[in-house]
Order: structure tokens, then C-alpha cells, then sequence
């Protein structure tokens, strides 16, 4: 069995998987939400987009429009249901944005169906480098250079620019935050905004990439969290190479007999036992 | 541009075959045509549908109903209407035995007609054998359907369906060695089995191995098919799943090198156009019924009844026409005092020749109490050609070790 066309795939799968994880992190790192509605969002981006192609509006507005409206709805969320749970527990707060993944779910499937055939793709798609042998899309790349781009900016946004040491700052201790003289409101905003747009391009990539459905691009939002959890959800580094662990050893485990059944659950196992071993030894090892 | 609102105040329910019907409308024809309702004492039929849960496949009972409102509406039988109750199993079998009990023993049902489930008879082949009631299926998928003696149905179903494309592969297109990726859910190694089977008795190579039903890496699973060195593979997955495994293998060229052969849900009119020209002439799938814009009377009257219900007329919506129909026309010949399940059941396993334009060949229900049973034993198969499906004549006869001849 020739071993690298799954890696060149996998390679693939772990971008997708790592861009998303990246997005999830942002905002995990700004207001200390798992946003469970990232996927959704994605979908909601990815549908409008499609809907808008399909009435010959040009590719690039049509992906414009699909971000916009990603992050808009992002933004609403942040702005008027987060704010209001600000002083609730972290769980809390996650499993309200599982309602908004519900809402969005439920509205997009009731607008354009749960799963009418449909593809979103660029030229790109077919156009293919190869790379130590590896035969990879430019859509592929794309989406790998956007991750490590978008790695790179919101680092360093967060490290060297006063909205990033506020949105620290929230994630730390909003009470304190505000009374300093933090903004919350708006450097809530900010964040939201941040993850939303995040969301847009990852639910159009991986509409692209992977499949162009509501439910699957809804629940993508789960492997993105274990390779967050890869990156104990405060380093996008980790996340992104949490992603790429993921997407690697899903692809990889298609040539393992009595085992390639099961590969869909390659990141979560990959998550726990990391959670399992990796965190319990840290704390081990402080004791 | 096109303008947006037109798109939205445009869409409207779309045949799902290729172009619009050619023909002129007319009233449907149901049953005894006396333009009248039925008034008389109630017939009790009943049907399960999967119609929540891991799908929606209810469009099958669906057509049923609706051909079975067009009967109440035209006299009924000999002036008793059918009290049709349709239950939804959520896709779990213990809930389709938990229905088939209160439909047989609440609802009284005299048979089970147009039922389009997922999971039926996997807890209940047996259940309708100890009730001796029949069921005549719209859409049949667990292979416990294939076996109940009870139980007949109106499409082929996954294995004999897909038996019908890879027929064609191997006497038309002269395939030499076919690849059957088997999902994990329930069933798919009995479709696989069927293939080993055929491809053993033609001489052909064939692979088979396990596919992960919840990934969305449509690419690794494309490597894996091009990697066994076959020239045809038959795609078992769910339906949302095509286009994108389609998209996937694009990507690797894999059309090049293998022939794609699919079951009857792929035959959708959106594909084409949705998975592009790349896909012209490399695409295969078996169609269960003519499609009913051109195959005749039968065809059009299947289109008038669904119009005048407002259901869909998709190829599971046929299945649950063509079953009501039969079931109608065997329940007017029985003397409508004297209805009752033994009577109606009798009735219905004598059957041995019914007839309709979309069906390729007769449908019979085949020999009482055999352990295996295809009422619809040929089919079509088209291909994706410039853009659209192209229906191959020629009628495929299927024929398989383990249904009774």
C-alpha cells in the first residue's frame, strides 16, 4: 500500500481541521467561550455564498457576502445574547452558543433543504503543486497558508496591539477588565467579530474542500475543538499543529486494517488521551 | 446577473426526472373513477415510514397516500374507503415493531402497503408472518425485507438495485475487477456479499473493504478504491455523500481510471449540472422504474395523482404509487363484505403478474412462503451524459442465489 497519497490528503483534512481549531481559539482566548456555533456559522457562510453564485453574482462578492454574514451573525450574538451571560459559568456560556449552532442549523435546513446535492468549488481545485512528492490542490495550500496567516496576525495582534492586551485582559477577568477602564462591550465585539469572520472562511473552505452540507459542516465544529483541546485552547501553535495531528492520523489510519472503520474518531481519541496523559503528568509534575 | 428575488420566487417543486412532463393534464385515474367519495365502512391499511432520525424516506408511503386519497375520492372500494394510517419509526427498529404492533393490532390493518422505511422488518419480518398480514413496500432496505415471507416490495433495494448497475458494468462496459467500499451501518456487508457473489460467478476480480460512514475525508476513500487496482467501484454511501465523494474524485482524476456505478438515489436531475461535465459518460447508476414523463398512461396518471396531493413525484413516491394501485386493484376484486386480513392476504400473495409502464418487466409477488422474495426483478440504467442523464434501453434482469425464482 503506497502510504503518500493519504498523507498529502491527510495534510488536507489537518488544515481544514487547524484553521477551524484556530478560530475557536481566538475567541477562546478573548472572552473564555467554547463557541460551539463556529460550524454553523461556517454553514450559514457557506449556503449564502452558494445561493448567491448560483444567481451569477461573481465568485469573489459571493465570498464576501458568505464572510459578512458570518460575521454579522457572529457579532449579534456577541453583542446582544454573550454580553448577557458574561457573569455565567464557562459551561454556560459554551452550551448557549450550542443553541445558536441549533438555530442556525434549523433555519439554514428549513431554507435550503438538510441535503439537496450541492458543490461550492473554485478553479483552484484542480489545480494541483506537488510538494516532496505529494500531488496537492491550490486550494489546499490556500487554506494551509490562510491557517499559518491567520495564526501569525492574531498572535500578534494579541501580543503587541492595546485591543489585543484588552481582549487578554477580558479572558482573564472581566470585572477587572471594566474596572480599569476596558471597554468590555466593544473589545467583546472585537473578539466576536474576530471568530465570526474566522468562521465565514472556514465554513466556505471546508464547503469547498469537504462537502457542502448543513448538518456535516455544522458539526465539523467538533474535531475542530479536539485539536483545540491539542492546543489546550490557549495556543493557536498547538491548535493548528493539534489540527494537523488530527487530520494526519484519520487519513493515515485508512490503510490500517480492523481499524480504518472507526478513523472518524482519530481526533477525539487523540484528544483524550492527551488530556488523559500529557495534562496529568503536568500536574504531576507541579505537585 | 440574474436577479435574486427571481431565484426565490421561482423555485417551485421540481420532478425529480429530467424535463418537464410533456403531457396534457388530465384528472387522475384511481380506482373505480366514479368521481364520487367513499362512504361506506372503513378499510384499514396501514405503513411505516423512516421518516426522522438518520433520514427521510417517507416520500415512499407518501405516494401511497396519495394515490390512496384519490381512490376514497372516486368510490373506493366498492364504496368503502381505505383508512390509511401511516406511522414514522425515527429509524429505530424498536419503534417499528412498537408500530407494527398497534398498526396490526389497534388500527386492525387487513396489509401493510407503500411502508418506505430503513429499519422496518428488521424487528418485524417475523412479527408479520405470526400475524399473517402482508406487506407491500414502497421502498424496502434491510435485508430481513429481502427475506420476510411476508414481505414484498416494489423497488429492488440496495443489493439487487446495485446487482442491476454492475450487471450492465460487466456485460456492457466490460468491467474486469469491482471495488465495493462497505460503510459501516447495518446492511452494507449483505450489498457487498452480493457483489462478491456475482463477481465470483463472472470471472471478475473484486475488493471489498470496511469505510468509516461518519468521516468527511472523501479523498482518503478515493485513494483507497484507485490503490485496489479496480476499474469499477460501486458507491454504497448515504445520499448527501455523492456529490462530494464525486468532488473528491475529481480531484485525484480518479474518473479516468474507474467507472462509478451507483444505486437508484443518485439519480437525481441536479447531479449533473452540480458535479460538472467532468462526470459525463463516467457515471452509472440503476434506475427501479421508468421514469414516468415518457414511459406512458401509467406514468402520467402517477404524475397527476402526486400533483393533485402536492407530494413529490421522486422514484420512492413511484414504489408507493405502484404498491397502492396493485393493492387497490386486488382489494376490487374481493367481495367487500367479506374484507379481512386472511382474505386480503391470500389475495395479495396470489399475485403473480402486475403491470405498469414504469415498471421495466411484470412485478409478481413470487412464490408463498419463500424465504426471500424481489417482486421487482429488472431495471434501467443511466448515465451522466453532456450534462444530463442519459436512460440506457434495454431492461436488466436481476437474479440472485438467495431469492426465490
Amino acid at each position: 500500500m503506497n502510504f503518500v497519497p493519504f498523507i498529502a490528503t491527510g495534510v488536507g483534512l489537518g488544515a481544514v481541521y487547524g484553521m477551524s481549531a484556530i478560530g475557536l481559539v481566538v475567541l477562546y482566548r478573548s472572552s473564555g467561550t467554547i463557541n460551539f456555533a463556529f460550524g454553523a456559522l461556517g454553514a450559514a457562510a457557506a449556503h449564502c455564498t452558494w445561493t448567491l453564485i448560483e444567481v451569477d453574482v461573481p465568485v469573489w462578492l459571493a465570498w464576501c457576502c458568505g464572510i459578512l454574514l458570518a460575521t454579522g451573525l457572529s457579532f449579534l450574538y456577541g453583542r446582544f445574547v454573550s454580553s448577557r451571560l458574561a457573569d455565567r459559568s464557562q459551561s454556560v456560556r459554551a452550551i448557549a452558543t450550542l443553541g445558536l449552532a441549533l438555530l442556525l442549523l434549523g433555519t439554514i435546513t428549513s431554507i435550503w433543504g438538510p441535503g439537496l446535492p450541492r458543490r461550492l468549488s473554485l478553479p483552484t481545485d484542480q489545480m494541483n503543486a506537488v510538494i516532496f512528492g505529494l500531488k496537492i490542490s491550490y486550494t489546499r495550500l490556500g487554506a494551509l497558508a490562510f491557517a499559518i496567516a491567520a495564526m501569525v496576525s492574531v498572535g500578534l495582534l494579541l501580543a503587541r496591539t492595546r485591543i489585543g492586551l484588552a481582549m487578554r485582559a477580558l479572558a482573564s477577568s472581566r470585572t477587572v477588565s471594566g474596572q480599569i477602564g476596558i471597554d468590555v462591550a466593544n473589545v467583546d465585539a472585537v473578539a466576536w467579530v474576530i471568530s465570526g469572520a474566522f468562521a465565514g472562511v472556514a465554513g466556505l473552505i471546508l464547503a469547498d474542500l469537504l462537502l457542502m452540507s448543513p448538518i456535516p459542516l455544522t458539526f465539523l465544529v467538533i474535531p475542530a475543538i479536539a485539536a483545540a483541546v491539542l492546543g489546550r485552547l490557549g495556543s493557536m501553535p498547538g491548535a493548528f499543529i493539534g489540527g494537523m495531528v488530527a487530520g494526519l492520523a484519520e487519513a493515515l489510519l485508512t490503510v490500517v486494517p480492523h481499524v480504518s472503520a472507526l478513523r472518524s474518531a482519530a481526533p477525539y481519541v487523540i484528544a483524550l488521551l492527551f488530556i488523559t496523559f500529557v495534562t496529568n503528568a503536568q500536574l504531576g509534575e507541579r505537585e | 446577473m440574474k436577479h435574486f428575488w427571481t431565484l426565490l420566487g421561482g423555485v417551485a417543486l421540481a420532478a425529480t426526472f429530467a424535463g418537464s412532463p410533456s403531457v396534457a393534464e388530465a384528472a387522475p385515474q384511481c380506482g373505480m373513477n366514479t368521481g364520487q367519495a367513499a362512504t361506506g365502512a372503513p378499510i384499514p391499511i396501514g405503513a411505516i415510514a423512516t421518516a426522522s432520525g438518520a433520514a427521510d424516506i417517507s416520500s415512499g408511503t407518501q405516494g401511497a397516500k396519495a394515490y390512496f386519497d384519490c381512490v376514497n375520492a372516486n368510490g373506493g372500494i366498492n364504496g368503502r374507503p381505505i383508512a390509511f394510517a401511516m406511522e414514522d419509526d425515527q429509524t429505530r427498529p424498536d419503534k417499528a415493531a412498537e408500530l407494527a404492533k398497534k398498526l396490526v393490532e389497534d388500527h386492525k390493518a387487513v396489509a401493510l402497503v407503500g411502508s418506505s422505511s430503513l429499519v422496518d422488518c428488521i424487528a418485524t419480518s417475523e412479527y408479520y408472518e405470526q400475524a399473517g398480514i402482508v406487506s407491500i413496500m414502497a421502498a424496502a432496505v434491510a435485508p430481513h425485507c429481502f427475506a420476510g415471507r411476508n414481505i414484498s416490495m416494489m423497488n429492488a433495494g440496495p443489493r439487487y438495485g446495485g446487482l442491476g448497475v454492475v450487471k450492465y458494468a460487466v456485460e456492457t462496459l466490460g468491467i474486469k475487477h469491482l471495488v465495493c467500499p462497505q460503510p459501516t451501518v447495518p446492511g452494507a456487508d449483505w450489498i457487498c456479499d452480493g457483489m462478491q457473489k456475482f463477481a465470483e460467478s463472472k470471472g471478475i476480480g473484486f475488493s471489498r473493504f470496511p469505510v468509516d460512514q461518519q468521516t468527511v475525508d472523501n479523498d482518503s476513500l478515493v485513494q483507497q478504491i484507485l490503490q485496489t487496482g479496480g476499474d469499477a467501484a460501486l458507491y454504497n454511501g448515504s445520499v448527501p455523500t455523492y456529490v462530494p465523494f464525486l468532488a473528491a474524485a475529481e480531484r485525484a482524476d480518479a474518473g479516468s481510471q474507474v467507472k462509478f456505478l451507483f444505486p437508484m438515489p443518485m439519480f437525481n436531475p441536479d447531479i449533473p449540472k452540480t458535479v460538472g461535465s467532468y462526470w459525463n459518460d463516467k457515471v452509472w447508476v440503476n434506475l427501479e422504474f421508468r421514469s414516468p414523463v415518457d414511459s406512458g398512461p401509467d406514468g402520467s396518471n402517477f404524475l397527476e395523482v402526486m400533483k393533485a396531493a402536492g407530494t413529490a413525484p421522486d422514484a420512492l413516491a413511484q414504489g408507493g404509487y405502484l404498491a397502492a394501485r396493485l393493492v387497490t386493484e386486488t382489494l376490487l376484486k374481493l367481495d367487500p363484505a367479506t374484507i379481512d386480513r386472511a382474505s386480503v392476504t391470500a389475495a395479495l400473495e396470489a399475485v403473480q403478474t402486475f403491470e405498469s409502464d414504469m415498471l421495466c418487466q411484470p412485478w409478481a409477488y413470487g412464490p408463498k412462503d419463500a424465504a426471500g422474495r424481489l417482486g421487482n426483478r429488472s431495471g434501467l440504467t443511466a448515465q451522466i451524459h453532456a450534462d444530463g442523464w442519459q436512460v440506457n434501453e434495454g431492461c436488466v434482469t436481476l437474479t440472485d442465489a438467495e431469492i426465490a425464482e
